[in-house]
């Protein structure tokens, strides 16, 4: 249930901050002890690394493109790389679940960051309704879907750990991208640039 | 002469989140002129880059500037090394530039001592973010460290500040000399190099003042005690006196001493509780008290002689008016009853002037009574009841006889005054009685002032009868020999002998008894002979048989009376049941 008061602005970007802060330092976590236990030059010497799922959406790449974005774009575009994640993150919990050789944290950190991932939507959107000032009613967000699933589900085995180290990379990646722009949001919206 | 080793890329690093540069480690080179150089492609791309700048970062180095900078992908780096002989390629690097940002120091550190209001000491630390970094508008967040130790210390004391870029040291030692650096981190990257260190020394001056404040305080304090030593030596004898109060002396609750030092001793007393003894007029009272039962006693007895009058009403009667004004009227019923009896026996006209005399003399008397008049009065009623025939006679006689006794001890101061008295006296009692009873008063008058009147006492021989027997009857004390179950009382004579042996023929039993007629105010007791009652009914059958034989006695009576004192004393004792000692002592004197 919500609470009848409603949280301020600035309550609600230095919690999503704090949020964001401590999601990316789990999928740290579990990109660091993969990197170590399962990285080996077999499986990607001869690869190129795919782009992630979420590269199609657009997201500033400098300090200058991200200063010259307006806040309803740049909170639109972090809604839609939470929601892209949604179906990825519970495949990859099952794939850490079941790795052979897996540590039981491995799995239990992917299942955190699972659920943290639908509380910074929510966050989100709660911050994108209060900048609109006409909301759509019937708006929709974009969000490309995930095909990984058939490499991830592959019984090669270089084929299969390729999978997971391409979706342990890229949920580091998105998770510290939100967090990049939530602060820049905050000092922008909260403090005028003067953090 | 060999182909080049392999090189090793050694890190990349970027200062800023827009520029990155990355170095490596040349390996051997073959002994020959050996060409580096940076190739790098991106994730998602199949194309291959050559290093856009050698120069800027210094040798074996490779600076990409802002175009050629992408954050959210991935560069995946590799050096080759070429000479003659050959080449050779170094591992691939996949570089994130959003990890690998290392910023540089903070910089502006400033140093200072300050102190707080309680003179408390300690170090001021600030210091400004680094130059190329954005801060303000979030692009970076920072965090910092600084590190201090004392000048002789070997290890360093780091303390965390958070995102503040000052902060606040205390618990220094003063006159140390102090070192401190400080360093910061981007969220998610890697701690700087520790800046430009600076020095400080903690000055003593703070201590110097601690000093002069505990000096202060000591003076303070000794000037305190001073002054109380001076104020208890001044006040020494009322310091004794409230240390040492003086102990209070007992006290008994309710006593006043200063009624004791007064003297009185009754307040004194009701001041201690204690009862006071019972006053002396309580006793009085009891003694009065034990008087009136007394008296009641004496009232007890006066009903009973009251029932015993009616059976003999005709005698108590004649003695009640002497006593009581109530048993007077009964006394003027029963003369009336004896007036219808006695006129058979003589003239009515000498009854009537009888009853008209009596109530007549006690208020004559009263006003013009002296002692010797008072006498008188009382001879007067004696001659009135003695009129009656012959009851009255001896009644009378028995009270007479009382008053001439008070009147002799009266005179027992004089011999010859009280036997002159006395002679007078009977003059008087004899001229009295040979008055006639209508005459009684006036022949009183005449007697005393001369002598006529004793012819007429001849013409009454009964009354001449009379004055003997008053004479003879005062005997001064009686006997109770014992009391009947009807209240009478028995009384014998003390000079009963004398009378038995000179009147042998009269019967003991007949002496023995009386009747208490009445009491006189004087509590006295009067009392009547009941054998002399019945002597006289027969005295009186006898008078009514033969009257001129006891009138010829009676005049015989008289006149030896009249020959000689010493005669009637003789006659008096012969005829009486009762003996006046004071007779005989007369007589002998």
């Amino acid at each position: 249930s919500k609470p009848t008061a409603m949280v301020p602005t600035e309550d609600l970007y230095t919690r999503l901050a704090e949020l964001l802060h401590n999601t990316f330092i789990l999928a740290a976590d579990v990109y660091r002890e993969f990197d170590l236990d399962f990285f080996d030059k077999t499986w990607i010497t001869d690869r190129t690394l795919p782009l992630c799922h979420t590269a199609s959406i657009h997201t500033p790449e400098n300090r200058e493109e991200v200063h010259e974005t307006k806040t309803e774009d740049l909170l639109k575009a972090m809604i839609n790389v939470s929601i892209s994640w949604k179906e990825p993150l519970k495949h990859l919990v099952s794939a850490l679940t079941a790795l052979p050789g897996a540590s039981e944290s491995m799995g239990k950190k992917a299942a955190d960051i699972k659920g943290r991932n639908l509380v910074i939507l929510e966050g989100l959107q709660t911050i994108y309704n209060r900048s609109q000032a006409n909301i759509e009613e019937n708006e929709n967000f974009d969000y490309p879907a995930w095909s990984g699933l058939e490499e991830l589900q592959s019984p090669n085995e270089d084929t299969h750990l390729f999978a997971v180290y391409n979706l342990c990379r890229c949920i580091k990646r998105d998770i510290h991208k939100i967090d990049s722009y939530i602060k820049v949001l905050r000092c922008r919206v909260v403090f005028q640039n003067e953090c | 002469q060999s182909p080049p080793g392999k090189p090793e890329i050694h890190k990349c690093r970027s200062p800023d989140k827009e520029t990155f540069t990355c170095w490596w480690n040349p390996g051997s080179d073959g002994g020959l002129p050996t060409n580096y150089s940076l190739t790098y492609s991106k994730e998602g791309e199949k194309n291959t880059y050559e290093c856009p700048d050698y120069k800027t970062s210094g040798p074996n180095s490779c600076f990409f500037s802002k175009q050629y900078t992408s954050i959210w992908k991935i560069y995946i780096i590799t050096v080759n090394a070429t000479n003659e002989m050959g080449s050779s390629t170094s591992d691939p690097l996949y570089v994130d530039v959003t990890y690998i940002v290392e910023p540089e120091p903070p910089r502006n550190l400033t140093l200072e001592v300050k102190q707080l209001k309680d003179k408390k000491t300690y170090l001021w630390v600030k210091w400004l973010p680094p130059t190329i970094t954005d801060v303000k508008t979030g692009w970076f967040t920072m965090e910092y460290e600084i590190r201090l130790k004392s000048e002789e210390a070997d290890e360093w004391e780091i303390h965390f500040t958070g995102h503040q870029t000052q902060f606040k040291v205390f618990d220094l030692y003063p006159g140390q000399k102090y070192l401190v650096q400080t360093r910061c981190k981007p969220d998610h990257g890697y701690w700087s190099r520790w800046g430009q260190e600076k020095s400080i020394e903690i000055p003593n001056d703070f201590t110097l003042k601690d000093t002069t404040v505990w000096i202060i305080v000591a003076v303070l304090s000794a000037v305190i005690c001073l002054i109380m030593v001076w104020a208890v030596a001044l006040k020494g004898y009322s310091m004794m006196t409230c240390i040492f109060p003086p102990v209070p002396g007992p006290k008994i609750k309710g006593f006043d001493t200063h009624l004791l030092e007064k003297g009185k001793s009754e307040e004194l007393l009701s001041a201690l509780g204690c009862q006071d003894f019972p006053p002396t007029s309580d006793c009085e009272d009891l003694l009065v008290e034990f008087l009136e039962v007394d008296d009641n006693e004496d009232e007890r007895l006066m009903p009973s002689h009251s029932k015993e009058y009616p059976g003999q009403g005709v005698k108590p009667t004649h003695l009640d008016p002497d006593s009581d004004s109530g048993h007077g009227s009964y006394d003027s019923h029963s003369l009336l009853s004896e007036k219808c009896e006695e006129p058979q026996a003589y003239p009515p006209a000498f009854h009537i002037p009888e009853i008209t005399e009596k109530p007549e003399n006690p208020e004559a008397n009263i006003p013009p009574t002296p002692n010797p008049q008072n006498n008188t009065p009382n001879c007067h009623t004696d001659t009135s009841k003695s009129t009656t025939w012959p009851l009255p006679p001896g009644q009378h006689t028995r009270r007479s006889p009382y008053h001439s006794i008070a009147d002799v001890c009266k005179l027992a101061g004089s011999p010859g005054d009280t036997l002159d008295s006395f002679l007078d006296k009977a003059e008087e009692n004899v001229l009295k009685l040979s008055e006639d009873a209508g005459e009684e008063e006036v022949a009183v008058q005449e007697g005393a002032k001369s002598f006529p009147s004793d012819k007429q006492n001849t013409s009454w021989p009964p009354l001449q009868e009379k004055g003997p027997i008053v004479y003879a009857k005062p005997p001064d004390y009686v006997e109770i020999h014992k009391v009947n179950k009807d209240g009478v009382l028995s009384l014998l004579p003390k000079q009963r002998e004398n009378h038995q042996t000179e009147n042998p023929g009269v019967p003991e039993t007949s002496k023995e008894y009386a009747k208490v007629s009445g009491v006189t105010d004087n509590n006295i007791l009067v009392l009547v002979p009941d054998s002399r009652a019945q002597n006289t009914a027969l005295l009186e059958e006898s008078a009514k048989k033969v009257p001129p034989s006891l009138e010829q006695n009676q005049s015989e009576k008289d006149l030896a009376s009249f020959t000689a004192t010493s005669s009637n004393c003789r006659l008096q004792l012969g005829r009486l049941d009762y003996l006046d000692p004071t007779c005989f002592m007369h007589s002998f004197h």
